[in-house]
């Protein structure tokens, strides 16, 4: 009995010496995979691992060195030299040179590298969806990787781009370990090999459905990190997030839901954190392979249908704005012209211009997760559906798996359906590209605008501010007219941690926050 | 001839009928009142909702979200919000629905849920049971294997593997030589889910009794008068061991009810914006501490429906089981 209570203190006091420095974490949901998703959940652990060429500066979206200590275009800006940082090797003991950056981007960039297991289902869809394509396939930018020598490496373009660094700044593109990549195989970045990077924490141990646990690196070339483990928790609910984070059991909540803000700002214990302005979207899409959303007239009408500033009101209030389009305030190209005014009366005539005088049945498709752009999801979807019933659009609410429902959308199968993004890089080519390209377009529209396609890469290969503006604002005037979504919300995502933790500063573009420079006291 | 042998030897020795008598008893039975009164109370009222609530259980107002009970607030908000202290006696939720109309519109698909669901699974177990307990042999050993099978996951568990193997909204399917496709919604999926894992219930108490009856007195007359064995088994067995039946029966639908509101507060029975109980706990569940109220009174519905039930279930076992009956 004694020896029982001695063993019980024991590990009691292990525990709060353990709990001290671990920091938990507490996001929607586990990672998809470390290594080839794009979503936020998945980003944000992998972030903290793998470190990428080009990083942010604290809670901005401005870039600055990181991997690579500096960098230059050539002078038609088809060429770029990125100097490597000297002295850095990943933590399973394989230096970072410039031949693993020419491994990093030859497997992302081509479909036949035998390390992109793309014959084994692996698909990087961030890869197109920010450099147009795949190598050898139409639009393709990414031309080659040459080693110039052990610590510089030379990417060269099919065509100039101007802004390739902030590009290399988005969450996609951490360094992997070329040997873990080759020894791993299709498993990397999965739950059992996790993923091997140069940052200043080390995978450990990922239990699906669970936590994902991640050791300090103690060998990290910068400034070692503060916590010695990092704890990752998948809590699908908001406000079991902020249940947990007001037990303690957590120590930092993201995405909680605007609904909370008052109570979070009330609660001692807590602080409440959001960035100055956050660069991202929500947005109800409409697949123009499902009829009727192939007329333009019904899309119209769906946007007439929609009372954004209700909703907004409703279920961001103070964290939110209504979005007229898609590229963010503070971004360039913006039209800053009306909005869809709310009108059913409107809707209904354009419905019944368009062969739908009694409406018609449809699917509407919500996600299953609360993401920075929605928070809760169901709340709005079920609005959405109630107002387009007002019209005569009976649209059946549906969800699914939240993996399933990424692969789905981009195949068409959803008629209507509500998605968003956080930005990757801070410049607007990211609210265009990823959607309305010659190649995403297609995926998640089924919109196919040749003049549109020619203009969205004019403007990434723009020389001038002014020009790219004047493109971008070509194109947001073909989004309005074609609508092939609905861009509906601006939200400020509201986080908060325990009052003991310093230094968490959520960054605008979602994903690339930095856990080094946290604290628990 | 042979039928009147066996139902003199059903009745009452008082000279009155086994229903008349258990009529009598059961009105004199407290259980058996408040239960029934319970069960009146609340169908009527998801019959008459359209009079009692008039309005769209489905339509957003989100003026008016997320409101307490306009009985608690006060005199200042009331007027803010242009309503009065009966407006919404329940509040309303997330999208501004007034919660009790939602409430007794969700009764019609609980309560029809659990009518259903106890039809079919009792129609397809009596038979099952009434055929295994009465021929015995090889169909009696198939038959309890399956239902051991069935019975080796708990219900609920059974429900749920079903339900999410059926998958999400409505499925279309086409059978052979039919012309036309079903479609099941995502509700009436459920209810099959359901209702397989009442079957094996039903077999296994109309088995049991089946096998006490088939060697009683009255059957063996039958037999031996010439009866054939379909006729005995219907005429004879069946009758005289529907009284179990009728009590499981009346607890079944209770189960079913609170089965329907689990597998809907787990988001795989009806989908939003259906107004069934389980979906709307589970849209209040994240909110509990600031809007208590969007839980609070679909779990009392809930509640309510299944003692009632359990009542009248309780009720009815004292007033049928005849070795209970100079108890009360």
């Amino acid at each position: 009995m004694k020896k029982l209570a001695l063993l019980l203190l024991s590990l009691l006091a292990f525990w709060s010496v353990a709990n001290a420095q671990t920091l938990v974490f507490g996001q929607s949901r586990l990672p998809i995979s470390l290594d080839t998703a794009t979503d936020g959940n998945s980003l944000t652990v992998g972030y903290q691992i793998v470190e990428n060429l080009v990083g942010f500066k604290e809670s901005s979206a401005e870039i600055e060195p990181l991997l690579a200590e500096s960098w230059e275009a050539s002078e038609d800006a088809k060429s770029w030299t990125f100097h490597l940082r000297q002295g850095v090797s990943f933590t399973d003991g394989t230096p970072f040179n410039a031949e693993a950056v020419k491994f990093n981007i030859d497997r992302w960039n081509n479909q036949d590298n035998p390390y992109a297991f793309a014959a084994e289902g692996k698909d990087f869809t961030a890869w197109p969806s920010i450099f147009t394509n795949f190598y050898g396939e139409e639009g393709y930018i990414v031309e080659s990787v040459d080693v110039v020598d052990e610590y510089t490496a030379q990417i060269n373009l099919t065509r100039p781009l101007g802004y390739l660094p902030q590009l290399l700044a988005a969450a996609y593109f951490g360094m992997h370990s070329p040997k873990a990549v080759m020894e791993s195989g299709f498993e990397y970045g999965g739950p059992t090999k996790g993923v091997v990077g140069t940052g200043p924490f080390v995978f450990v141990e990922w239990i699906d459905g669970d936590r994902l646990t991640l050791d300090r690196n103690e060998d990290y070339w910068g400034e070692n990190a503060k916590v010695e483990k990092l704890v990752f928790r998948g809590i699908e609910e908001a406000a079991t997030r902020l249940a947990e984070l007001e037990a303690g059991s957590i120590d930092i909540a993201v995405n909680l839901s605007p609904d909370d803000y008052e109570a979070v700002s009330n609660n001692a214990d807590l602080k409440v954190v959001f960035p100055d302005a956050d660069l991202r979207v929500g947005y109800v899409g409409m697949h123009q392979a499902n009829k009727p959303f192939d007329d333009v007239r019904v899309r119209q009408a769906l946007a007439y249908a929609i009372d954004k500033d209700a909703i907004v009101e409703a279920f961001y209030g103070e964290l939110g704005a209504v979005a007229n389009e898609f590229i963010p305030p503070s971004l360039i190209g913006r039209l800053e012209n009306d909005p869809y005014p709310y009108d059913p009366e409107k809707a209904k005539e354009l419905l019944a211009e368009a062969g739908y005088a009694d409406g018609f049945d449809t699917q509407f498709w919500y996600m299953p997760v609360s993401r920075p752009y929605y928070p809760n999801p169901k709340d709005v979807a079920e609005a959405i559906a109630s107002m387009l019933s007002e019209v005569g659009i009976n649209a059946e609410l549906m969800t699914e798996d939240w993996g399933i429902y990424l692969d789905d959308y981009a195949l068409g199968k959803f008629p209507i359906y509500m998605l968003g993004w956080s930005a990757d890089f801070a410049d607007s080519d990211n609210f265009i590209s990823p959607f309305f390209s010659r190649t995403q377009g297609p995926d998640g529209f089924g919109w196919n605008n040749a003049e549109a396609f020619d203009l969205i890469e004019a403007a990434q290969s723009a020389g001038t501010v002014e020009e790219r503006t004047a493109i971008y604002q070509q194109i947001e005037q073909i989004l309005y007219d074609e609508l092939p979504a609905m861009p509906l919300v601006n939200p400020r995502s509201l986080s908060a941690t325990r009052a003991n933790i310093e230094g968490f500063l959520p960054n605008p573009l979602g994903s690339t926050v930095p856990f080094r420079t946290i604290t628990k006291n | 001839m042979a039928s009147t042998v066996g139902n003199s030897s059903a009745k009452a020795s008082k000279g009155q009928s086994l229903a008349q008598d258990a009529l009598k008893r059961f009105f004199r039975n407290p259980t058996a009142i408040l239960g029934l009164s319970i069960l009146s109370l609340i169908i009527l009222m998801t019959i008459f909702a359209p009079l009692l609530r008039p309005g769209d259980p489905l339509k957003s107002n989100l003026k008016v979200r997320q409101l307490p009970p306009s009985w608690t607030m006060s005199q200042a908000d009331l007027d803010k919000k242009k309503i009065t202290a009966w407006t919404y006696p329940f509040g309303t939720d997330v999208q501004g629905r007034d919660l009790l109309m939602r409430v007794l519109y969700g009764g019609r698909i609980s309560l029809r849920a659990g009518l259903v669901a106890v039809i079919f699974s009792v129609s397809i177990g009596m038979v099952l049971g009434l055929v295994a307990g009465f021929f015995g042999g090889w169909i009696d050993i198939v038959i309890v294997w399956l239902v051991d099978v069935l019975l080796a996951f708990p219900g609920i568990l059974l429900a749920i593997a079903l339900a999410s193997a059926l998958g999400a909204g409505t499925l279309s399917f086409q059978l052979p030589f039919l012309p036309f496709a079903f479609e099941l919604s995502s509700i009436e999926k459920a209810l099959i889910a359901i209702s397989i894992t009442q079957i094996p219930i039903f077999i296994r108490i109309t088995r049991a009794s089946v096998i006490s009856l088939r060697e009683s007195e009255f059957v063996q007359a039958a037999k031996s008068l010439g009866a054939n064995p379909r006729r005995t088994m219907w005429l004879h067995v069946l009758p005289n061991g529907l009284s179990p039946i009728l009590i499981q029966l009346t607890l079944s639908i209770g189960t079913v009810v609170l089965d329907m509101a689990a597998l809907g507060f787990l988001g795989l029975g009806a989908q939003p914006p259906a107004p069934e109980w389980g979906a709307m706990i589970s849209d209040g569940f994240g909110r509990f501490r600031s809007a208590p109220w969007l839980s609070i009174f679909p779990g009392l519905a809930i509640f309510l429906t299944v003692v009632g039930f359990n009542l009248l279930g309780d009720a009815l076992r004292d007033v049928l089981d005849p070795r209970l009956k100079n108890v009360s």
